[in-house]
C-alpha cells in the first residue's frame, strides 16, 4: 500500500476534507490554521494556510459540493466562510452565535445552507443572499454535545454525546421540523457518513452501525464490532458506496467491502484490511470524491492520502 | 441555552449516584419534577460501575455540572417551596404578569379580570396579598423612555429579557454589553418597591429564565421566588374545582397598546413606548418585515417623508444573531432595539402552557392571548416629568471568565 505524507501541522490534526474535484484537500488543526494541499505530480504540495479567521483550534473543515466554498468552525466558536476568488480562498465572513466550541460545518448539495453544531447543544443552520450570510434557525433539539452533522440533499442529520441521530427537515410553515433516532450506540456518536440511502455511524463504543434511509427512519442493516478496541471517531463511504472506511482512537484504519446483497435489496460489508496508521488517534478519515484514494489525519500532527490499491 | 450556569465550591471526584446531590444546597431537592415536559439530566456520567466518576471526556461534553445545573436551581424556586415559605412569612405578596395571567384565561376558560378575581381569592386564603404587575412594566417603560432620552449610545438595546441578558453576558464583548439599557425589568423594580412592605415576595412570569434574574446578585433577592405559568396552572384548576369561586369583573389596568399595525403587546411594548416619546403629529411610521416575521424594522418619516429613525423588534436566538453581527460589522442602523428570547415574544414564554401540538399552533394562540391582555382595561399612560426614580441595574462580562460566581 502507497501513502504520501503530508507534513506541516504544528499540533494534532482534526480533519481532513476533499474538494469535489478529488485534487485538493483541506485539512484543520489545534495549530489553529487550515491548510489546503493540491496534488500536482503525483505529490500532494501545500499551496495554501488560512490563518486568519480562528483564535483556537479548528475543528472541522467542508467544502461545498461546487467547491466555490470552504467553511470551517473552532473551538473559538467562531464559524468560519472561505469563497474561492480564482486563485485561492478567501476568508469573506466569521459567523457568530454559538455560546461554545463548535464540532462540525456542513453545507446542503446546493450550497444554500450552512449547518454548524456544537457543545453547546445546538445545531445552527445559516443561509445567505449576495453572498451575505445570516442565521436561518437555531436548533436545540440534542440533549448534549452535537459532534457531527451530514446533509443529504436538503435534510440533515446530526449525532451527539446523547448517543442519538437527529434529522431535520425544512417544514412548510417556515420552520425546521426534526425527529430523534435512538439508534442504539451505547455511546457517543462522532461521526456520520451518507452514500445514497445508506447512513453510516461510527461510536465511541467501538462500533460502526449501517442503517437504510427508509419510510422516514433509520432501519438498521449491519454493525461492525470488535474490530476495534477504541472509540471509532470517524467513518466515510467511497465514492460509490463499494467501500467505508473507519478510524479509531487506536491509532487504526479499517477499511470494509461491501462483498453481498440480501434477499431485501440490503447490502452486506466485510473487513477487507485493517492496519496502523498513525502514532496516535486517528480523527478522521475520507475517501477522495472521485477514486479511492484515502485521506486520514491523527492527533501525532501528520496526514497521510492512501493509495489502498483495492 | 440561555440560561447561565451557576458555580458552586468544588466538586468532589466522586459523585454517588442518587437522587439526591452530596452538596449541602441540593440537599432537600428532589430530582423529580411532576411536569414531565422538563427533562432534568441528572445521569450525565456514563459508567456501568457502582461509583461514577466524571471524566475529562464528560466535562468537555458538558455545558454545565451535574450540580450546577440550572433545572435544579430552578427546581429550588418550585410551587412546593412557594407553599412551604408562604406559612414561614408574615406578609408574603405576589405578583402576576400579565402574559401569565392571559394564558391562564385562555386555557381556564374565564376573562382575565375574572382570572384575575379568582386568583385575588385563592391567594387570600393563604395570607398572600397579589398584585397586577401592570403598574410596575409603567414604571419600567418610563425608565425607559427616559433612559432613550438621555443616552448616547446606540443601538439600545432592551434588557428585559434574561434569557438575551444571559446569553449576551455569555457570549459577547464588553462592547456590546455595554450596549444593554440598564432599566431593571417590571419583575426586579417590583421587588424593589415592594420589599419595604413585605417579607415574601413571588411572581408569576411566562417564562424559567426569570428564576435566574431573580437570583442575580445585582439584584439582591428582591424577588424570593418565581413561579412560571404552568407550574401554577395545576393547582389553580384544583382550586377552582373545590371552592366556591364566585369570580367577579373587576377593573384592571394595563400599558398594553394596540392601536397601530407595528404595535406588538407580547413583551410589553416597549418599542412602541419608544417610538411615541419620539414621533411628532404628521408624521409617518411604517413596519417591514427583516428576514423573517420576528425581526421588524420601524422606519419613522417626518412630515416631509424625511427620514428620522429606524428601529426593530427582534425574537429569538436565530434573529438575535443577526442583529449582533449587524452591531459588529457597524451595520446597525437602529436606535432602540426590543430584543427577545423567546419566539413570538413573551406570550410564548417556555413556562407558558403549552396547548396540545395538534388542536393549536403558537401563531394561531398568540393572537388570542393578545386579545386578551388588552380588552377591556384601564389604559394606563406614561409620566411626562424628567425627574423620575430610575430603577438600574448591572451585567456581568463573563464571555472570558472562567471563574464565574453567583
Amino acid at each position: 500500500m502507497n501513502c504520501q505524507l503530508l507534513k506541516d501541522h504544528k499540533e494534532r490534526v482534526w480533519q481532513v476534507a476533499w474538494h469535489p474535484n478529488g485534487q485538493i484537500l483541506a485539512s484543520c488543526s489545534s495549530d489553529k490554521t487550515i491548510k489546503l494541499w493540491q496534488l500536482m505530480n503525483d505529490q500532494y504540495k501545500l499551496i495554501q494556510t488560512l490563518d486568519e479567521c480562528h483564535t483556537k483550534s479548528v475543528r472541522s473543515v467542508s467544502f461545498s459540493k461546487d467547491g466555490q466554498f470552504l467553511a470551517s468552525g473552532g473551538f473559538d466558536t467562531v464559524v468560519g466562510v472561505w469563497m474561492y476568488d480564482g486563485s485561492k480562498y478567501k476568508l469573506i465572513q466569521q459567523l457568530e452565535g454559538h455560546e461554545s466550541e463548535v464540532k462540525g460545518v456542513a453545507w446542503s448539495a446546493d450550497s444554500n445552507y450552512l449547518a454548524s453544531c456544537g457543545r453547546d447543544k445546538t445545531v445552527w443552520i445559516w443561509d445567505h443572499e449576495d453572498l451575505e450570510f445570516s442565521c436561518n434557525c437555531v436548533l436545540q433539539a440534542h440533549d448534549e454535545d452535537v459532534k457531527c452533522i451530514k446533509w443529504k440533499d436538503t435534510t440533515l442529520y446530526s449525532g451527539s454525546y446523547d448517543n442519538s441521530v437527529i434529522r431535520y427537515t425544512y417544514g412548510e410553515d417556515d420552520e425546521w421540523d426534526h425527529k430523534q433516532f435512538q439508534i442504539e450506540h451505547q455511546s457517543t456518536i462522532w461521526s456520520i457518513d451518507i452514500f445514497n440511502k445508506l447512513l453510516l455511524s461510527t461510536s465511541a463504543d467501538c462500533t460502526a452501525k449501517v442503517f437504510s434511509i427508509q419510510d422516514g427512519t433509520l432501519k438498521p442493516i449491519q454493525t461492525l464490532q470488535g474490530f476495534h478496541k477504541e472509540p471509532i471517531y470517524s467513518g466515510s463511504f467511497s465514492y460509490d458506496g463499494l467501500y467505508f472506511a473507519l478510524g479509531s482512537a487506536d491509532n487504526k484504519i479499517s477499511v470494509f467491502k461491501k462483498d453481498a446483497i440480501d434477499e431485501l435489496g440490503y447490502p452486506h460489508y466485510a473487513l477487507d484490511q485493517i492496519f496502523d496508521a498513525f502514532e496516535f488517534d486517528v480523527n478522521c478519515v475520507a475517501f477522495n470524491p472521485k477514486n479511492y484514494l484515502l485521506a486520514a489525519c491523527s492527533d501525532d500532527e501528520n496526514i497521510k492520502v492512501f493509495n489502498l490499491q483495492l | 441555552m440561555f440560561s447561565s450556569t451557576i458555580k458552586i465550591s468544588s466538586v468532589s471526584d466522586y459523585i454517588i449516584p442518587s437522587q439526591e446531590c452530596i452538596k449541602p444546597l441540593m440537599k432537600n431537592v428532589k430530582l423529580q419534577l411532576d411536569d414531565p415536559s422538563i427533562q432534568l439530566k441528572p445521569n450525565l456520567i456514563k459508567n456501568q460501575n457502582n461509583v461514577a466518576k466524571v471524566s475529562l471526556q464528560d466535562c468537555l461534553a458538558c455545558s454545565g455540572c451535574v450540580t450546577t445545573a440550572e433545572t435544579i436551581l430552578i427546581q429550588t424556586q418550585s410551587l412546593d417551596e412557594f407553599l412551604q415559605a408562604i406559612k414561614k412569612h408574615q406578609n408574603p405578596a405576589i405578583g402576576i404578569s400579565p402574559q401569565s395571567r392571559a394564558s391562564l384565561s385562555y386555557v381556564l376558560n374565564f376573562t382575565d379580570s375574572e382570572m384575575h378575581s379568582i386568583l385575588h381569592q385563592l391567594f387570600q386564603e393563604l395570607n398572600v396579598k397579589l398584585y397586577d404587575m401592570s403598574e410596575y412594566v409603567k414604571i419600567a417603560i418610563n425608565n425607559s423612555i427616559q433612559e432613550f432620552k438621555q443616552t448616547k449610545i446606540t443601538p439600545l438595546l432592551c434588557s428585559e429579557c434574561p434569557g438575551w441578558v444571559c446569553y449576551a453576558e455569555k457570549t459577547l464583548d464588553e462592547s456590546i454589553i455595554n450596549h444593554m439599557s440598564k432599566v431593571k425589568s417590571p419583575q426586579q423594580i417590583f421587588g424593589a418597591i415592594l420589599k419595604k412592605n413585605h417579607d415574601y415576595i413571588a411572581t408569576i412570569m411566562p417564562c424559567y429564565d426569570k428564576k435566574l434574574e431573580a437570583v442575580r446578585q445585582e439584584n439582591s433577592e428582591d424577588i424570593n421566588i418565581v413561579l412560571s405559568t404552568r407550574e401554577i396552572e395545576q393547582y389553580i384548576k384544583d382550586y377552582i374545582q373545590k371552592s366556591q369561586i364566585t369570580p367577579q369583573q373587576i377593573q384592571l389596568s394595563t400599558m398594553a397598546i394596540n392601536f397601530q399595525e407595528y404595535h406588538n403587546i407580547s413583551s410589553n411594548n416597549y418599542l412602541d413606548y419608544i417610538i411615541q416619546s419620539t414621533v411628532m403629529p404628521n408624521w409617518t411610521v411604517k413596519q417591514n418585515i427583516r428576514k423573517n416575521k420576528d425581526f421588524i424594522e420601524i422606519t419613522i418619516y417626518n412630515e416631509e417623508m424625511v427620514l428620522q429613525s429606524i428601529y426593530a423588534r427582534v425574537f429569538g436566538l436565530k434573529n438575535i444573531a443577526n442583529l449582533i453581527s449587524q452591531i459588529k460589522t457597524k451595520t446597525c442602523k437602529y436606535k432602540y432595539v426590543e430584543i427577545m428570547a423567546c419566539p413570538l415574544g413573551c406570550l410564548n414564554g417556555g413556562g407558558q402552557i403549552q396547548i396540545q401540538k395538534n388542536t393549536e399552533k403558537a401563531n394561531d394562540l398568540i393572537p388570542k392571548l393578545k386579545d386578551i391582555m388588552i380588552s377591556q382595561k384601564i389604559q394606563l399612560e406614561t409620566t411626562q416629568q424628567n425627574e423620575q426614580e430610575m430603577y438600574l441595574t448591572q451585567f456581568k462580562h463573563i464571555k472570558n471568565e472562567s471563574n464565574f460566581q453567583w
